[in-house]
Order: structure tokens, then sequence, then C-alpha cells
């Protein structure tokens, strides 16, 4: 039974390469029952989004500072 | 329906836009000017037109991540590149958690509501490319091959000369870490100006 920790790095992991069966399998169940880990998820797809528009909003405009 | 010139003069204004993009995946000024230029020379001789600024900058976009994508494994394949990817800490994330590894009360994610509304805002993607480069050098440029420039895992290993694992960790807590800022720097703030 996976607990958190391990569900947000498989998620992340499954983005980049095919998981296996079990390792689906048990991801699927515990996000079943987890919402925060639903939300890591959608929020991980969200950054996979937004890298892939990011360079069409590349503005340039210099910021001046980081903050 | 434009010509052939204000192709030329829409192309040279997205001069400094691209820069921008090219240095912050090659974070160096000098191979960021040779690709932006490779980049323009080459979209200049395709001679293509196109209806409207946002096609032609999807198209020119797309020849540069070409060419940002040839610098970086070209420099890969000189010797003695393998580098430093472990910036953040095995247990930067560990808090977290609790100790049996569940969402610790005030750190479980919570909905974003619907973040695809924030791609219209000029101020979130000040803020995401804020967030890009708080992310330790290395980590960052990891992430943006995988998720900026399409490279499969696989070639990030062999080009940076990086385990697999290593690959993988370097990537999750690079989502963690962007997730992390995003939420507090955007979804979850006040200074917000949507």
């Amino acid at each position: 039974m996976l607990n958190c920790k391990q569900a947000a790095a498989l998620m992340s992991q499954g983005m980049d390469k095919e998981l296996g069966m079990l390792q689906q399998m048990s991801l699927r169940f515990h996000l079943m029952m987890c919402g925060g880990c639903r939300n890591c998820k959608k929020q991980m797809m969200f950054l996979r989004e937004s890298c892939e528009r990011f360079p069409q909003q590349c503005s340039p405009i210099e910021q001046s500072n980081n903050e | 329906m434009p010509n052939l010139d204000s192709t030329v003069d829409e192309l040279v204004s997205l001069r400094r836009e691209m820069f921008k993009f090219a240095r912050l995946q090659l974070r160096d000024d000098a191979s960021a000017e040779d690709a932006v230029q490779e980049a323009l020379a080459a979209a200049l001789a395709g001679q293509k037109q196109f209806n409207n600024r946002a096609q032609l900058k999807t198209w020119v976009f797309a020849i540069l991540k070409n060419k940002i994508i040839d610098i970086i494994r070209e420099r890969t394949r000189t010797p003695g590149t393998a580098m430093a990817v472990d910036e953040i800490p095995e247990d930067a994330y560990d808090d977290l958690f609790n100790e049996k590894g569940f969402w610790q009360e005030d750190a479980r994610p919570s909905s974003w509501g619907d973040p695809e509304s924030s791609f219209s805002s000029r101020q979130f993607w000040r803020v995401f490319e804020i967030c890009l480069t708080r992310l330790p050098e290395n980590t960052a440029r990891v992430f943006m091959m995988r998720e900026m420039l399409g490279f499969e895992t696989d070639e990030i290993c062999k080009e940076l000369a990086i385990s697999p694992t290593n690959c993988w960790v370097v990537l999750h807590r690079a989502r963690m870490g962007l997730r992390l800022c995003l939420d507090e720097r955007w979804f979850n703030s006040e200074n917000r100006d949507a």
C-alpha cells in the first residue's frame, strides 16, 4: 500500500516513463482514495502544459529583479 | 496577407524573446546568441509566410528549440561534462509528509481550480519564469530539457552522464519545487492580479 510520498514520486516518474503494471495499479488505487494526491497529479500535469506554452509567452521585457 | 518584408520585420522583433528563451535553456549568452542567429537565418531561408504573428512565433520557436537541442548535444560530446544534479537535498521535501509518508495537513495539495485560465495572464507567466529561475541551475536544466525541449529521459541521462534513477529524482524534485512555488506565489497569493 503506497503512502503519499511514494505516490507523488510514482506519478512524477509516470510522466517520464511507462510504469510497471503493479506500480500503475497501486498508484491508481491510492489516487482513488487520496484527494491531496489527485490535486498533486493535476498540478504536475499543469506544469507540463505550462512548459509547452512557455516559449510562446516568453516576453521580451526584462525583469529588474526577481521579486 | 502580409508580404515577406513584414515577415522579416516580425522575425527581427522576436529576436529578444528568442534570446531570452535560449539563454534560459543554455545559461550562456554566447551560445544563446548563436542559437538565435542560426534559427533566424534558417527562418529567413525558409521564406514562409504566415497570417499572423502567433503562427510565425510558433514556427520560429520550433526552429530555435532544435538549434538549442543541437547545441546541448554538441556540448555534452566534449568530455568532462558530467554535472552535479544533486543540488536539492534528498530530504528537501520530507517535511511535506508525516512520519508515515502521508501529506501533512498544511502541505496537502489543494485544488488550483481552473488553472488554465491563468494562461492568459501576463503576470502568471512572469511568476512562472521566476519560479523556474529559482530552481537550482542544473535541476532547472534537466527539467527544461525534458519539459520544454522534449528530450526523453534516457537521452538526458546519456547526454548529462547521470543515472536514470538520478534523472527521475531530479525531475521529481523540480516538479515539487515548481508546484510549491506556483502554489505560494500565484494560486494562493494575495498579490495575484489575474
